[in-house]
């Protein structure tokens, strides 16, 4: 499902975020990527959605390589993708209930159709009472679940998340993950970068470890440290 | 293209023109601006150019024709010139009547009158050209005609006329030229401006799927709704002031009498139609700009 072979990435401030990294994860897989700050989990995860491009090697999304994409087909490959942001990424003058929806009115759902599944998400994270708020209305947490559910909203072949429990209390964010396993028991590929220790270490899924933009463990059934 | 689509992309432009009011009120008002500065330009230019060539319409080119002339040759002869190209008009005074005019004119001056004595004037032709630049051409075919005893041409005067003409339409053009590129330069970028804080929200746009049609859709039709917007208000005040100004300048000034205002109607659709278009072609720019693929 996803590939990277041999990627290294530069930015162009000439830092190395990644340094010759090699990892295949196939469909339906539950994968842990860790590691301190700034070791490169967040660019990982940019090379697959195709924020960013690798400076050598290739990534595979999907069966193909990203970088030779056109444009529309990048659009095309982000609809099969849904992201959970680690800046959430809300549009500002969108309601909680428009940003969601928002991602299905760029791909031409009806509008009963979007009301149905928006609602039915914003349930999932608990925020249905909060569908008319802006994003500055909303605490941190609330902002990480309205950007969760816009993720989920189109039901994903693969979902990416970026720390997607990095602003929610204990109980929310098992919350966050039971139905994350609901959805990944159902097929969905996920890829989640995090910190916390307690969640990889529960979980028992695939984990990938970064250091200093190289991968330094990669284990099934792997534990945080 | 799905109906959802299009109404989206209404929906969206909508909300984007009624969020930032403020910013969209001054695009609206420097577009009205500019577009009336550039209408009031372009007019000012069409008024001078008609008051010359109202001047240049009065000439005449006066045809004496040679006394005993029958009236079936007079016939043919202004037919003939009739059918010139750029003659308007060709008016026969006969002698009686060209002395009743004389007559007139030296009312109260029986020492002239008695001079004269008997009507010493000849039949003629006078004829009136479309445009001044055609009196040199004209005085030359007429010349050659038989029947003629005498021409009375304002050369000199239709030269003038003619030269001051050409040079108004081509400071027209140029300056109407530099108006058009200073506008499309001062709109462009106002709609640029006002779209600025929007730039993180194209990216994150872009990151949740949209294509590059739902990205573009709403922002071009804001540029042209602003544009549309600027121009009704631009051609409303422009209208007013065309007004005005027939009403209270043009009508003080003899030299103006002759002078049938242009019609401001083209004028007005042209400057909306123009406010659209660069409202259009700012917000393309400004995308083309700010949306990295
Ligand atoms: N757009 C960018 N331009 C330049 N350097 C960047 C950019 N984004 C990240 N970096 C650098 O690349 C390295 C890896 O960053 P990255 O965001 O992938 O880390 P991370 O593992 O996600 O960290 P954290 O846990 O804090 O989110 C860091 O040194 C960072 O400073
Ligand atoms: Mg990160």
């Amino acid at each position: 499902m996803i590939e990277f072979r041999n990627v290294t990435k530069y930015y162009d401030n000439g830092v190395l975020a990644l340094d010759d990294v090699s990892f295949k994860i196939e469909k339906g897989e539950f994968v842990f990527i860790v590691g301190a700050t700034g070791m490169g989990k967040s660019t990982l995860l940019k090379l697959i959605y195709r924020e960013e491009l690798p400076t050598k090697g290739e990534v595979i999304v999907g069966g193909v390589n990203v970088a030779r994409l056109k444009p529309h087909q990048v659009a095309l490959l982000r609809r099969r993708l849904g992201v959970v942001f680690q800046d959430f990424k809300l549009l500002p003058n969108k309601t909680v209930y428009e940003n969601v929806a928002f991602a299905l009115e760029v791909m031409g759902y009806s509008n009963r159709e979007i009301r149905t599944r928006v609602g039915r998400v914003l349930d999932i994270v608990g925020l249905l009472h909060k569908s008319n708020c802006y994003p500055s209305e909303l605490s941190g947490g609330e902002q990480q679940r309205t950007s969760i559910a816009r993720a989920l909203v189109n039901n994903p072949a693969i979902l990416i998340a970026d720390e997607p429990t990095g602003n929610l209390d204990i109980t929310t964010s098992w919350e966050i993950m039971d139905y994350f396993k609901r959805i990944n028991a159902r097929g969905t590929t996920i890829v989640m970068a995090t910190h916390n220790k307690e969640i990889v270490d529960t979980m028992r899924q695939r984990v990938i470890g970064l250091y200093k933009g190289r991968i330094v463990k990669d284990e099934y059934k792997g534990s945080y440290e | 293209m799905k109906i959802y689509s299009i109404a989206f992309i209404l929906r969206e432009a909508w909300k984007g023109l009624t969020r930032a009011r403020i910013s969209t009120f001054a695009a609206i008002g420097i577009i009205a601006f500019m577009l009336v500065l550039l209408g009031t330009v372009f007019y000012t230019f069409n008024v001078i150019q008609s008051v010359f060539t109202g001047i240049g319409e009065q000439l005449e080119i006066v045809l004496y024709l040679k006394d005993g002339l029958k009236s079936e040759d007079r016939e043919i002869l202004k037919n003939k010139i009739s059918s010139m190209e750029g003659v308007k008009e060709v008016i026969y005074v006969s002698k009686d009547e060209a002395w009743k005019r004389f007559k007139e004119s030296f009312k109260g001056n029986k020492f002239v009158l008695e001079i004269m004595g008997k009507n010493p004037l000849p039949d003629s032709f006078e004829i009136k050209v479309e445009r001044p630049e055609y009196i040199e051409i004209l005085a030359k075919e007429i010349t050659a005609l038989p029947g003629i005893r005498d021409i009375d041409i304002p050369l000199e005067i239709a030269r003038r006329v003619n030269r001051l003409i050409s040079w108004i339409e081509f400071g027209g053009v140029i300056i109407v030229g530099v108006f058009v590129v200073v506008s499309l330069f001062v709109i462009s970028n106002v709609i640029r401006l006002s779209f600025v804080s929007r730039i993180k929200e194209l990216e994150i746009m872009q990151l949740v799927g949209a294509t590059s049609f739902f990205i573009k859709g709403p922002f071009i039709l804001e540029g042209v709704l602003c544009g549309f917007g600027g121009g009704i208000l631009g051609v409303i005040v422009f209208n007013v002031l065309v007004f005005l100004f027939n009403k209270y300048v043009l009508s003080s000034f003899p030299l103006f009498s002759g002078f049938v205002p242009c019609d401001t109607l083209n004028l007005s659709l042209s400057l909306i139609l123009f406010g659209m278009m660069v409202g259009g072609i700012g917000s393309v720019i400004f995308l083309e700009r700010h949306l990295k693929r």
